[in-house]
């Protein structure tokens, strides 16, 4: 994979992240426990 | 003997009997001086911090309410919600937070309890300020007498030797009876029995090895014994009912790493034949997770492997298998052992058009396992064959994420963090800064908006080093800034002492010596307090390298006898040692250099557990550390 498809791939990736917000609480929690545990 | 029962002492009594009480009488020297509180506990539930809140019920009884209500509205914020009766409130309900345990909880071998040592450390506090009042400020000696000791649960014995740290001015001894598990209250269970004797064990040796002047064994002792008497059992162990909701409560003791709840909970369930075989393999399941956390990995391998063997379900082999694969690579560094888990995994759920949501979720998480497996594996290739490898590894990630994306539900949520996160880690393995900057910002930022403190925290520690790597000093020393602040804002002292570290060790590598030193400074302060003394190395080692480049040998030798006085490591103290006998070398850096005095570079990740507080293991390596490192050197 070169380096623009790499970018491209992670381009693809951030923006496929959505929250409704409702779910905000719920998904910071888990933000949370992915990034510290 | 009398003469020794001092401040802080812990004295365990190995199958008491009648003779003990007598001699146990002539220690209290001056009964007008003494008080003595006597807990018992007559049960083996093991419910979370029932035996604190019994002793702390004991304890406020013993001081006016005048002196207690301030104490109780001082520490409520902290404490006040896990023990609604102690002050005075309503029990609390379930929250989304149970179910982010839950759901985080199934899929690791280890354990995460920086979110509770917070609160461990406040509750022995919060114990300290009572004993304080009951004392009479050390006026008054107060023997504290706990029966059944081997009955109490693990998480209060946590606080019951935080307290023990902490203590270090009131007159408290404590004197334990610790018999063998009584096999009568367990005698439907004998696997369960034989379990709890064992664990317990293991706990309780490791409880008395760091407890202050510990004195075992006084079964021969002369006298008599009466506060030994036995209290019938109350109520039955177990509840009849067996229902799936008790996985769930197990899940969430594991997280709380209260292990012997899980098996009294889960024993009901575990091997009885009367029940599905779908339930009894996921009873194996967790009880395998349980005893990978205490560090029992082979057994845990082992029951996974029955559990694999129960179950009909391929997605739910496909999960033991990545779970058996998380072994092999984290705790065994078995990779060859670790791929072959997670291709059977994938085998297990067939072909890739047939794939419904659960077999999709472990497709994912079998992808990062082999993601990582990679990841450790190019550490000892060549550098062109590395850099292969560890694009395989971003691209099965890439590809988990894909197949993650857009799921509703916890399960995938958490799963898709992890992945962001596990992808931001490869683009700094691969020195990809910018990318990974750009990446960590795009993926988590949108959560700021909840104002979370400890995810703050997390979030900017984590850009505000890989800020740092890129070379954006300044903007690094601000993120970082923002991580300290919420940390103080939550009087998060664990995490505050690390972002310190962090902020310190930059400004030093950027010679703004004024700075750094003011931050190792507090730094030594903070961890002097937690009693968090390999943290307090780290930071005197700073101060040290700080003092040298000022070229002030006044601080610098203070600095020394500071951590003589202080450290408890052997290998630390022999090199502080090593320093003042080279005292002649007159240049600073020198010393520091020929003395192997060398200060670590901050651990990319905040720490998830302190084994200081929760006095459980930990893995002989950080693989995090690792993956960063230029070490080539295989794991293990």
């Amino acid at each position: 994979m070169s380096r623009d498809q790499l970018e491209k791939e992670l381009e693809k990736i951030v923006s496929s992240i959505e929250v409704s917000s409702e779910e905000t609480e719920k998904e910071v929690e888990m933000a949370k426990r992915a990034i510290l545990w | 003997m009398q003469n020794s029962i001092l401040r802080g002492c812990f004295f365990i009594f190995l199958k008491p009997n009648k003779k003990t009480h007598k001699k146990l009488d002539s220690f209290i020297t001056s009964p007008e001086n003494s008080s003595v509180i006597i807990i018992s506990i007559n049960d083996l539930t093991f419910y979370r911090f029932k035996c604190f809140e019994k002793l702390c019920h004991l304890l406020i009884k013993n001081i006016p309410k005048e002196k207690s209500l301030p104490i109780i509205k001082k520490y409520d914020k902290y404490i006040g919600s896990t023990f609604p009766s102690l002050f005075g409130k309503k029990a609390y309900g379930n929250s989304s937070v149970g179910e982010s345990i839950v759901s985080a909880v199934v899929r690791r071998i280890s354990r995460e309890s920086h979110h509770y040592a917070l609160f461990i450390d406040k509750a022995a506090r919060f114990m300290i300020e009572i004993i304080k009042e009951i004392t009479n400020n050390k006026r008054i000696k107060l023997y504290l007498i706990l029966n059944d000791f081997s009955n109490w649960d693990r998480p209060s014995l946590r606080i019951v030797n935080r307290f023990n740290a902490l203590n270090k001015n009131y007159p408290v001894t404590w004197i334990a009876f610790s018999n063998e598990i009584e096999y009568k209250l367990l005698a439907h269970y004998p696997k369960l029995y034989e379990r709890l004797r064992f664990v317990r064990r293991e706990f309780l040796d490791r409880f008395i090895k760091i407890q202050p002047k510990v004195t075992e064994s006084f079964c021969n002792l002369q006298g008599q014994i009466s506060i030994m008497e036995k209290h019938p059992v109350k109520k039955p162990l177990f509840e009849k009912k067996l229902a799936a909701s008790k996985m769930k409560d197990a899940a969430e003791e594991l997280a709380f790493q209260n292990y012997e709840r899980v098996y009294v909970i889960l024993e009901p369930l575990f091997r009885n034949s009367k029940i599905d075989k779908e339930l009894q393999a996921q009873v194996y399941r967790l009880v395998a997770l349980t005893d990978a956390s205490r560090g029992d990995y082979a057994q845990a391998y082992r029951l996974l492997s029955i559990a694999y063997g129960m179950t009909k379900l391929a997605t739910y082999k496909a999960h033991i298998k990545y779970l058996q694969g998380l072994i092999q690579t984290k705790r065994y560094y078995d990779l060859k052992a670790a791929e072959k888990d997670y291709e059977t995994g994938l085998r297990c759920l067939g072909k890739k058009s047939n794939r419904d949501r659960q077999s999709l979720l472990e497709n994912a998480w079998l992808l990062n396992g082999q993601a990582l497996v990679r990841s450790l594996r190019a550490k000892n290739l060549s550098k062109k064959d590395a850099s292969k490898e560890l694009e395989k590894a971003l691209t099965l990630e890439i590809q988990a994420f894909n197949i993650a994306k857009g799921k509703v539900g916890a399960d995938f949520a958490y799963l898709r963090y992890n992945l962001l996160a596990n992808i931001t880690f490869l683009l700094e393995i691969t020195k990809q800064y910018n990318n990974a900057i750009k990446f960590w910002t795009k993926s988590f930022e949108q959560y700021l908006i909840s104002k979370d403190s400890s995810f703050e925290i997390a979030y900017y520690t984590r850009l505000g080093l890989l800020k740092f790597k890129e070379g954006l000093v300044k903007s690094s020393i601000e993120e970082l800034n923002k991580a300290l602040k919420s940390s103080v804002s939550i009087h998060d002292s664990f995490y505050q002492e690390r972002v310190l570290y962090s902020i310190a060790f930059i400004e030093l590598n950027e010679k703004k010596f004024n700075e750094s030193l003011s931050h190792f400074k507090k730094g030594l302060e903070i961890t002097r307090d937690l009693q968090e003394m390999s943290s307090f190395y780290m930071h005197l080692c700073g101060a040290l390298w700080n003092a040298a480049y000022l070229n002030d040998n006044r601080l610098f030798w203070d600095t020394v006898s500071l951590g003589l006085k202080l450290v408890v490591n052997e290998h630390h103290k022999t090199l502080l040692n090593s320093l003042k006998k080279s005292a002649k070398d007159k240049n600073l850096i020198n010393l520091l250099k020929n003395n192997d005095m060398e200060i670590p570079l901050p651990s990319p990740k905040l720490p998830s557990y302190i084994p200081s507080i929760d006095l459980e293991g930990t893995p002989s390596q950080d693989i995090n550390r690792y993956l960063l490192s230029e070490n080539k050197k295989s794991l293990g």
